[in-house]
C-alpha cells in the first residue's frame, strides 16, 4: 500500500504583480499598471514517503511558490494539496508540527545570539521534550561539523555555516517531511557535501521525505527524482538518470590541439566552447562511429582528446531552449 | 547640464515610486491631517472653558489656522523619507551597490526623497495652503510670502540633513523603525506642531526657538499668520541656516565614516 | 480558538519575547538610544497636556489630574499595541519574505503575527504611563473598587483595537503593499484618545465609539473610575468591541488567503 507524503492536483496559482508602465503618455506612465503573473498551472504530481525529490526550474519558473503552498504559507486558487494527509492551508498547525522548512533566502535564526540560543528556542516552539533535543542537537551538530561553531554569534557564522545551523534548527523537532527552498545559495562546496550527507542519513535513519528547490545543478546529486518547472508547469518528472541522458543522442568531444592545427572540427560538430588550445564540440553519437570522424581523432595535431556525456547543466540548457522555442 | 539631467531622472524617478504607492500615501496624508483637527477640537473646547478672547496672544481663528497651516507644512518639512528609505537601502543590501553608482549616496536619497516630498507638496500643501489662507483671511504680502519660501526650503534641507544621520544609524541598529517615528513626533512636538512655541512657559519657548526645529512647523506658520513679524522672522532664518550649513556638514563628515562600515556589514 | 490552543499561543508569544530581547540587548549602544528614545517618547503625551493647563483652566469637566489620569490610560493602551504591532516593520518582513520562516511554526497567523517583534521602545511608554497613571489615581483619592471594570475594559479595548490594526496592516499590504497609512492611522488614534470623547462633537463621539473605537481604550473606562458611564453605554461599547474583534479576526484570516511574499 503506497503511502503519499505529498499528493498535488491541478494547483494553480497566480498573482497580481505592480509594475511601472513603461509606455502611453508621460500621465500614463506615472500610474502602476497592475498585471497577473501565473506562478504555477494545474501542476499535479505525487511524492511517496521517504523520497528525496528535486525541483528544479529557472527563477521566477513557481518552485518557491509550490513549496509555500505545500507549507500552507500560500493559498492555491485552485486544485488540492494533501501533505501527510492535511491540507496545508487549512490545517496549516497540524502540519507545521511535522513540517521542517528551510527557506534559503531567510534565516529562522537570531542574529545576534549564538545559535545554540536560536535551538533553544526551536525546542520552545516545538515543546521538544529535553531528552530528545539534546540526543538529537548532539548527533546533527556532529554530522554537520558545527562542534564550537554553534556557540557563536550567528552574525560571525559563514554562509555555510548559517545553512548548516538552519537546517538543525528545522529538524530538531522530527518533522516527517522537509522542504529545502534554495538552501545553498552563496555557500561553500564543503557545506553543501555536509548538507547532503545530511539530508541522505536522515532519510535513511528516519524516512524522511525530502524535496529540494533548486537551480543550482550540483544540488540535485542528492535526489533520485527530478521535477523540472518551467513557468509554472511541470515539463519532466522522471529519474535523475532519466534526465541526464534526454539528449543522450548527442556527446560532448574536447579535443586538445596543437598550435596552428589545420584540423576541421566543425563540420562534425557544433563548436561549444574553446579555451586556450581545448576546444569542445556536440556531436552526435552516431559520428563516433565515422571513420573520417576518428580519423580525425588520430590527427598529429590532436594532441589529446576525451569523450563525455553532455551533463545536467548542458542538458537544462537545451531543455529550456526548447521550451523557450515553443512558447 | 549633464548632473542637472541626472538628477532629474532621479526625481522622476522618485516621483514615480511615491504615486506607485498612491493610495497608501493619500491616506497617510488624510491622517496627518487629522490628527491637526484633534489639535483644532482640543483647542475649541479649551477656549470654551476659558471663556478668554486669546490666549498667549493668540485669537481662536488664527490659532485654528495655525494648526492647519502647521500641519501641512509639516508633511513637506518634517518627512523621514529619507530615513525610511535608507533603512529599506541598508536592510535589503541595496545600499551595497548604491555607494558605488557614479551618483554619490547622499545625493541620490536627498533627490529621491524630494521628488516624493514634492508630490506632497504640490498635491496637498498647496491646495491646502489656498484654502487656510481664504477661509481663515489671512493677509499675505509678498515680504511675508518670500519669507515664508524661503523658511520652508531652509527647514527641508535641516530635516534632510538630520534624517539623514538617523538614516545611517541602520548601518549600526538593523531596525530603526522605532527611532524614525520617535523623531518625528519629538520633531513635531519641538517644531510647534502640537503646541505653538509661543504658549510654552517664557524660559522653554526660549530654548525651542533656538533650535533647528522650530522653522520646520512654527517658524513659517507664524511669519504667514503675522504672529511674529517680518523681521523677527528673518532672525529665526538666519539662525536656521546656520543650522542648515551645521547640519549638512555634519551629515557628510557622518557619512564619510559610516560609508567606510557599509561594506562589512551583512554576509 | 480552543482555551489549549490559546494557552499555547500566550506560551509562544512570551518564548518570542524572551529572544527578541535577549537578541536585542547583546549590543550595549543599540540599548542606550533605545533606553533614551523610549524616555522621550513616554514624556511626549504630557507635554500638550501641561502647557495646556499652564496657559489656561483646560477642559470643562476635567482638572489637570484628571487628564493626566486619561492620558496615561490612552498611553498604556497604545504603548502596549505599539510593543505588539509596527505596522511598518510587519509590512516589511511580509514584503521580504521574513515572514514566511515564521509561518511555518505551529501556531495561529494571528498568534505568529502578535509575536512578531513590535516597537520594543513602546514597554517602556507603556510602563512609564502606568507610573503616571498610579500617580495621577492617588492624587485624585481613587479607591481600588471601580479599577476592576477600567482593567476588563482597558484589556478588551486593547484587545479590539489590536486585532483591528492586524487586520488594517494586512489589508493595506494586500492592496496597496504599503503601510505608511496605517502607521500615520495609528499616531492618530493614539493622539486622538488622549482627550475626552465629548470635544469632538456628537459626531465625533459617535464615530471614536461605534467605528473607530479607541472610546473603549481610553475614554470610557477613565469615566468608570473618574466619574461613570451609563448601562446602556457600557452594553453599546462591549458590544461594538465584541463586533469588531470578530469581524477584524476573520477578515485577518480572509485576507490572508491574498497574502503573497516578494520573489516567486
Amino acid at each position: 500500500m503506497e503511502n503519499y507524503a505529498i499528493e498535488v492536483k491541478d494547483v494553480s496559482k497566480g498573482f497580481k504583480t505592480f509594475e511601472l508602465r513603461r509606455s502611453g503618455s508621460f500621465f500614463h506612465r506615472l500610474w502602476r499598471k497592475r498585471s497577473w503573473k501565473q506562478a504555477l498551472s494545474n501542476v499535479s504530481f505525487r511524492v511517496k514517503e521517504g523520497e528525496i525529490v528535486a525541483l528544479l526550474g529557472r527563477n521566477g519558473s513557481g518552485k518557491s511558490t509550490l513549496v509555500k503552498i505545500l507549507s500552507g504559507i500560500l493559498h492555491p486558487d485552485s486544485g488540492s494539496v494533501r501533505v501527510l494527509g492535511f491540507e496545508p492551508w487549512k490545517d496549516r498547525i497540524k502540519l507545521a508540527a511535522r513540517l521542517g522548512v528551510v527557506l534559503g533566502a531567510h534565516s529562522q535564526l537570531f542574529w545576534n545570539i549564538s545559535a545554540r540560543d536560536s535551538f533553544e528556542f526551536m525546542k520552545g516552539v516545538y515543546s521538544i521534550n529535553e531528552r530528545e533535543y539534546s540526543q538529537r542537537l548532539k548527533y546533527y551538530l556532529k554530522v554537520l561539523s558545527l562542534g564550537e561553531v554553534f556557540n557563536r554569534q550567528v552574525r560571525s557564522l559563514s554562509l555555510g555555516e548559517q545553512m548548516k545551523c538552519n537546517f538543525v534548527a528545522s529538524i530538531l523537532h522530527k518533522p516527517k517531511i522537509v522542504f529545502l527552498d534554495e538552501p545553498t545559495i552563496g555557500v561553500d562546496l564543503p557545506s553543501k557535501i555536509a548538507l547532503r550527507n545530511a539530508v541522505l542519513d536522515l532519510r535513511a535513519r528516519e524516512g524522511t521525505t525530502f524535496i529540494l528547490t533548486t537551480h543550482i545543478v550540483e544540488d540535485i546529486t542528492m535526489a533520485e527524482r527530478v521535477i523540472l518547472l518551467n513557468n509554472g508547469s511541470i515539463v519532466f518528472d522522471g529519474s535523475r538518470k532519466q534526465l541526464e541522458s534526454m539528449f543522450g543522442d548527442k556527446k560532448h568531444v574536447e579535443l586538445r590541439l596543437e598550435e596552428g592545427s589545420a584540423v576541421d572540427f566543425r563540420r562534425y560538430g557544433k563548436l561549444i566552447e574553446k579555451s586556450g588550445d581545448v576546444v569542445k564540440i556536440e556531436v552526435n553519437k552516431s559520428t563516433l562511429k565515422n571513420q573520417r570522424f576518428l580519423r580525425m581523432l588520430n590527427d598529429k595535431s590532436v594532441l589529446d582528446y576525451r569523450v563525455a556525456e553532455p551533463g545536467l547543466n548542458f542538458v537544462l540548457t537545451k531543455f529550456y531552449a526548447k521550451m523557450d522555442r515553443k512558447r | 547640464m549633464i548632473d542637472l539631467h541626472k538628477y532629474s531622472a532621479i526625481m522622476v524617478a522618485g516621483f514615480k515610486q511615491e504615486l506607485v504607492y498612491r493610495l497608501d500615501y493619500f491616506f497617510s496624508l488624510v491622517f496627518r491631517i487629522l490628527t491637526a483637527l484633534v489639535a483644532i477640537f482640543v483647542w475649541i473646547t479649551v477656549f470654551r472653558t476659558t471663556g478668554a478672547s486669546s490666549i498667549g496672544g493668540l485669537t481662536p481663528d488664527v490659532l485654528y489656522a495655525y494648526f492647519f497651516i502647521a500641519n501641512a507644512i509639516s508633511i513637506f518639512t518634517i518627512n523621514d523619507t529619507v530615513a525610511s528609505n535608507m533603512q529599506d537601502d541598508i536592510q535589503s543590501g541595496n545600499i551595497t551597490t548604491s555607494v558605488v553608482r557614479p551618483v554619490k549616496y547622499p545625493t541620490l536619497i536627498f533627490f529621491n526623497a524630494l521628488a516624493n516630498n514634492f508630490v506632497g507638496l504640490l498635491t496637498v500643501l498647496i491646495p491646502f495652503m489656498i484654502i487656510i489662507i481664504l477661509v481663515a483671511h489671512v493677509s499675505i504680502t509678498p515680504v511675508t510670502l518670500s519669507l515664508f519660501i524661503l523658511e520652508i526650503i531652509t527647514a527641508y534641507l535641516i530635516t534632510s540633513a538630520l534624517y539623514f544621520i538617523i538614516g545611517s544609524l541602520a548601518v549600526y541598529l538593523v531596525n530603526i523603525w522605532g527611532i524614525i517615528s520617535v523623531a518625528d513626533s519629538l520633531y513635531l512636538l519641538l517644531g510647534g506642531g502640537v503646541i505653538p512655541l509661543i504658549l510654552f512657559p517664557g524660559w522653554a519657548s526660549q530654548i525651542l526657538l533656538l533650535l533647528p526645529s522650530q522653522l520646520s512647523v512654527y517658524t513659517p506658520a507664524a511669519t504667514l499668520l503675522g504672529i511674529i513679524s517680518p523681521s523677527a522672522a528673518i532672525g529665526y532664518l538666519f539662525a536656521g541656516v546656520v543650522w542648515a550649513v551645521v547640519l549638512v556638514v555634519l551629515a557628510a563628515l557622518w557619512w564619510k565614516k559610516v560609508s567606510q562600515n557599509i561594506t562589512s556589514v551583512g554576509g | 480558538m480552543t482555551s489549549n490552543r490559546l494557552a499555547q499561543s500566550i506560551r509562544f508569544f512570551f518564548l518570542a519575547q524572551r529572544y527578541y530581547w535577549k537578541d536585542f540587548l547583546v549590543y550595549r549602544a543599540q540599548a542606550v538610544v533605545w533606553a533614551l528614545y523610549s524616555l522621550i517618547n513616554f514624556l511626549f503625551s504630557y507635554v500638550a497636556i501641561t502647557v495646556i493647563y499652564n496657559v489656561s483652566s483646560g477642559i470643562s469637566g476635567w482638572s489637570y489630574f484628571q487628564m493626566l489620569f486619561l492620558v496615561s490610560t490612552a498611553s498604556l493602551v497604545f504603548g502596549t499595541i505599539n510593543y505588539v504591532l509596527s505596522p511598518d516593520w510587519i509590512n516589511q518582513l511580509m514584503r521580504r519574505g521574513g515572514m514566511d520562516t515564521r509561518l511555518i511554526r505551529p501556531y495561529g497567523r494571528a498568534t505568529i503575527y502578535l509575536s512578531a517583534e513590535g516597537s520594543l521602545s513602546s514597554i517602556v511608554s507603556a510602563f512609564g504611563a502606568f507610573v503616571v497613571l498610579i500617580y495621577s489615581a492617588f492624587r485624585l483619592g481613587l479607591g481600588p473598587a471601580p479599577f476592576i471594570g477600567y482593567l476588563l475594559l482597558l484589556a478588551i479595548g486593547t484587545v479590539t483595537l489590536t486585532l483591528m490594526l492586524l487586520m488594517l496592516i494586512v489589508a493595506a499590504y494586500v492592496v496597496v503593499r504599503g503601510s505608511s497609512a496605517v502607521s500615520r492611522m495609528l499616531s492618530f488614534m493614539s493622539q486622538a484618545s488622549s482627550y475626552p470623547l465629548p470635544v469632538y462633537g456628537i459626531v465625533g463621539q459617535l464615530i471614536f465609539t461605534l467605528v473607530i473605537p479607541i472610546g473603549v481604550a481610553s475614554y470610557y473606562p477613565s469615566e468608570l473610575v473618574l466619574t461613570s458611564v451609563g448601562a446602556l453605554t457600557l452594553a453599546v461599547v462591549l458590544l461594538v468591541s465584541v463586533a469588531i474583534s470578530t469581524v477584524s479576526y476573520l477578515g485577518f484570516n480572509r485576507l490572508m488567503r491574498h497574502y503573497t511574499s516578494g520573489g516567486g
